[in-house]
This record gives structure tokens, C-alpha cells and sequence, in this order.
């Protein structure tokens, strides 16, 4: 997979951070280390809470702990979860993260997962509105 | 071993819900109309009732309270529940799932969001009296889970009178026995049903008296006998009072061998083995 989604989410929604600029707000400088290495994070920031979850290369990897973020969303398949961006960002289906979910093609890991879920998909409707603006 | 009903000896701390689980390890009893339908009776007694659904498989209960709205959170990481048009607090992982998409996550996925849950906090519930759960079908961990809800009062459990809801009944029991869960009592759902002239015809192939058998050695009652009708108010009703003063029953542990009867047991297994029995 050789699209740049960072760069296309950041288009379609100006909550995103990039990699550097979440490291820097939400990790210590202890986890930075440990962090080091890895090619991207990409984060939506929901109506209230920062959602993370990375990519290197085409692999998801699980982050157990970065402070600030209270869930994490990981893939069992990376090629799924790949396919699954398509159809949130490129088809702005807004279902596609739920669906996802209730397949356990998706995971989310946290202390507020069920009300981080039902914010996350309002943020995926801003995304949507958003899309539609940015190829009308 | 009985212990306190549901209105007898529990002094009410603030914001104390009293909490039921409606049970049952075999599916399609029931677990959710009668979870439902005891709600709508102890509502009509004057008590507040909320619901949440914890069948994360197959939740049906927004469906059946008829609620449509979908769940939403509070900036601080609670989770409003939805209000039904009867006006009961609900939350049901059907109120966030898309409905023709089936729930293949795995049971050790599901786990830790039943887990959440359950928390204290987590659901930003308006003061209800009682709070009433309904469960998945199986004697997993998924229920398991479940029965570890805080200032869990006990559960009732749900089944047909019929010979395969009898046996798994049986496993509910057991399962309520070693989690030491109080039984309010049995429901038998769908006992029988009633034609206009009023003659009463038994729905499956066992009727109430045989679950109540069943239970006897259990120390465990039918506390409802529910027919096969669209009109059961009243039936839901008579269950409610029957398990507003109910005396629920924890089942004493099987007794365990001592070590002189286990070796005994050894002893007797091996000279059967010798004799090829």
C-alpha cells in the first residue's frame, strides 16, 4: 500500500495530528523512546477525546499506552484495516468502522471503549461532512 | 441458604441501584421479554427502572423496549443511556451496532467492554431503583463477566417447560451455585397457551409442575408461569410481586470429598479398573 493516508486524512479533517506533533502532546518522554522507529500515527480527534492508532509500513500495531489517549483501535489483519480506511476516507462510509468492530476485524483497548466507540463514529460523520466538502 | 429479598433488609444509599440478572443458558427462552416485561411491572408499582443489555452478541432489548435513539457520551467518558419512549434508561450494544452486520468478535473481545460496563460510573444512569440486565445465552465467560456486577442483588432465570430447557436449566442452576449467585426464582416462559374458550393447551413437552420438580432439590421456586400471549401484563405483574418479596437462595456447594474419601474413591476406581469394569 503506497497511498499516503496520513497526508488524505489530513485533508479530509483538520482535527489530524501528525506523528510528531502527537508524540510530542500526548507521550512522556519515556514512551517517545520508545516509540522511536515507527512510521506513523494517525489520530482523529473526536468531539472530546484523541483516538490513535499506528501504522508502520503496512502494519497496525497495537499502542498500549500513550498518556492522553484512553482507547486504541488495532487490527488483526493490516491488509483489512487498510481496506477499511478505503471505505471510511475514500467512500466516506460512516458504518465501516462499526461494521468493522462487530466483525473483531477491529479492536478498541481502553478504559472507555463503548463511549469512546460512540464518539469516534460522531467524528467519522464530521468526517464525512468534511470529505464532501473537500471534493465538491 | 436464603438471603434478603429485594425490598426486605436493603436500606438504600443514595443512588444504590438494586440489581437483577435475568438468566438462562439455553437461548430463545425468553431472557429478554421477560426481562422487559418484569421491568414494565415493577414500574407500574412505582419503582424507576433502567436496563442494561449485556448480550453483546444478539442485543434484542432496544428492540423490544422499542428504543430508537442511539447511544451518546458525556465529555467526561460516561455513557448516556438511551431513553426508551416508555421512558426507562437503557443500554444495549444494539443501540450502537449497525443492525444487519452479525457480532463475530470473539468472547475474550467481548469481555472487557461487558467489564466496562458493569463499572461503577461509567453509565451516567438517573437514579434508578432497580436495574435489570439482560444476558447472553451460554454458560461462558461472557455471562460470567455479567455476574460480577457490582451490588448484584441475584438473578431469576428464564426457561421453557420443555426436556432440553430443563436440562440446561439444570446447568444454570449449577452455574448460579458455584458463582454463589441468589436465585430469586425460575420463570417458565411460554408455558402454554390459552384459546378463546379457555381451554389451556401446554406448549412444549413439560409443563410448570415438572420444572417445579426439577427445582425442588435446588431449594429454588417457580416464581412465574408466563403463557404463550401478545396480553401479558397481568402475568408480569404477578411475577413482579412474587419477586419483590421472594427469598433468594444461594444453593450450597456440592459437597467436596475428604481426603480419606477421595483415596477411597481411588482405591474402588483402580480395582475396578483391575477387574475391567
Amino acid at each position: 500500500m503506497s497511498r499516503d493516508y496520513e497526508a488524505e486524512i489530513t485533508r479530509f479533517f483538520d482535527g489530524l495530528v501528525s506523528i510528531s506533533q502527537l508524540t510530542r502532546r500526548l507521550t512522556t518522554k519515556e514512551e517517545q523512546k520508545q516509540m522511536e522507529g515507527k512510521k506513523a500515527i494517525f489520530a482523529i480527534k473526536g468531539v472530546n477525546k484523541t483516538f490513535a492508532f499506528e501504522v508502520r509500513g503496512t502494519e497496525i500495531i497495537r499502542l498500549e499506552s500513550i498518556s492522553g489517549v484512553d482507547t486504541v483501535c488495532w487490527a488483526r489483519d493490516p491488509q483489512q484495516f487498510l481496506e477499511y480506511c478505503d471505505r471510511v476516507f475514500q467512500d466516506g462510509d460512516t458504518t465501516a468502522f462499526e461494521r468493522a468492530l462487530q466483525r473483531g476485524d477491529l479492536i478498541l483497548r481502553g478504559k472507555h471503549t463503548i463511549h469512546d466507540r460512540v464518539l469516534w463514529r460522531k467524528a467519522f460523520e464530521r468526517l464525512a461532512t468534511a470529505r464532501e466538502a473537500y471534493t465538491r | 441458604m436464603p438471603t434478603a429479598s429485594l425490598l426486605a433488609g436493603l436500606p438504600r444509599r443514595k443512588e444504590q441501584m438494586r440489581t437483577l440478572i435475568c438468566s438462562a443458558i439455553k437461548g430463545g427462552v425468553g431472557k429478554t421479554t421477560v426481562t422487559a416485561g418484569l421491568g414494565r411491572a415493577l414500574a407500574r408499582r412505582g419503582y424507576k427502572v433502567a436496563y442494561l443489555d449485556c448480550d453483546f452478541f444478539a442485543p434484542n432489548l432496544n428492540v423490544e423496549l422499542g428504543a430508537n435513539g442511539e447511544l451518546t457520551g458525556t465529555g467526561s467518558g460516561q455513557i448516556i443511556p438511551v431513553v426508551t419512549p416508555e421512558g426507562f434508561e437503557l443500554v444495549s450494544m444494539g443501540s450502537v451496532y449497525v443492525p444487519d452486520q452479525a457480532v463475530t468478535l470473539s468472547e475474550e473481545a467481548a469481555i472487557p467492554q461487558i467489564t466496562e460496563l458493569l463499572r461503577p460510573g461509567e453509565i451516567r444512569w438517573n437514579s434508578p431503583d432497580f436495574l435489570l440486565i439482560d444476558t447472553a445465552p451460554t454458560s461462558g465467560a461472557v455471562i460470567q463477566a455479567s455476574l460480577n456486577a457490582p451490588d448484584l442483588l441475584g438473578t431469576i432465570i428464564i426457561t421453557h417447560p420443555s426436556r432440553m430447557a430443563r436440562a440446561d436449566l439444570l446447568r444454570s442452576l449449577s452455574l448460579m451455585r458455584d458463582k454463589r449467585i441468589p436465585i430469586f426464582g425460575v420463570v417458565v416462559n411460554q408455558a402454554y397457551w390459552e384459546c378463546l374458550c379457555g381451554h389451556r393447551e401446554a406448549t412444549f413437552d413439560l409443563t410448570p409442575e415438572d420444572i417445579e420438580e426439577a427445582c425442588r432439590p435446588w431449594g429454588v421456586e417457580v416464581v412465574g408461569v408466563i403463557p404463550h400471549s401478545r396480553d401479558l401484563a397481568g402475568h408480569f405483574d404477578a411475577l413482579a410481586e412474587r419477586v419483590l418479596v421472594a427469598t433468594p437462595v444461594v444453593v450450597p456447594e456440592e459437597p467436596k470429598p475428604s481426603r480419606l474419601g477421595r483415596r477411597l474413591m481411588d482405591l474402588v476406581s483402580k480395582a475396578l479398573e483391575r477387574r475391567g469394569i
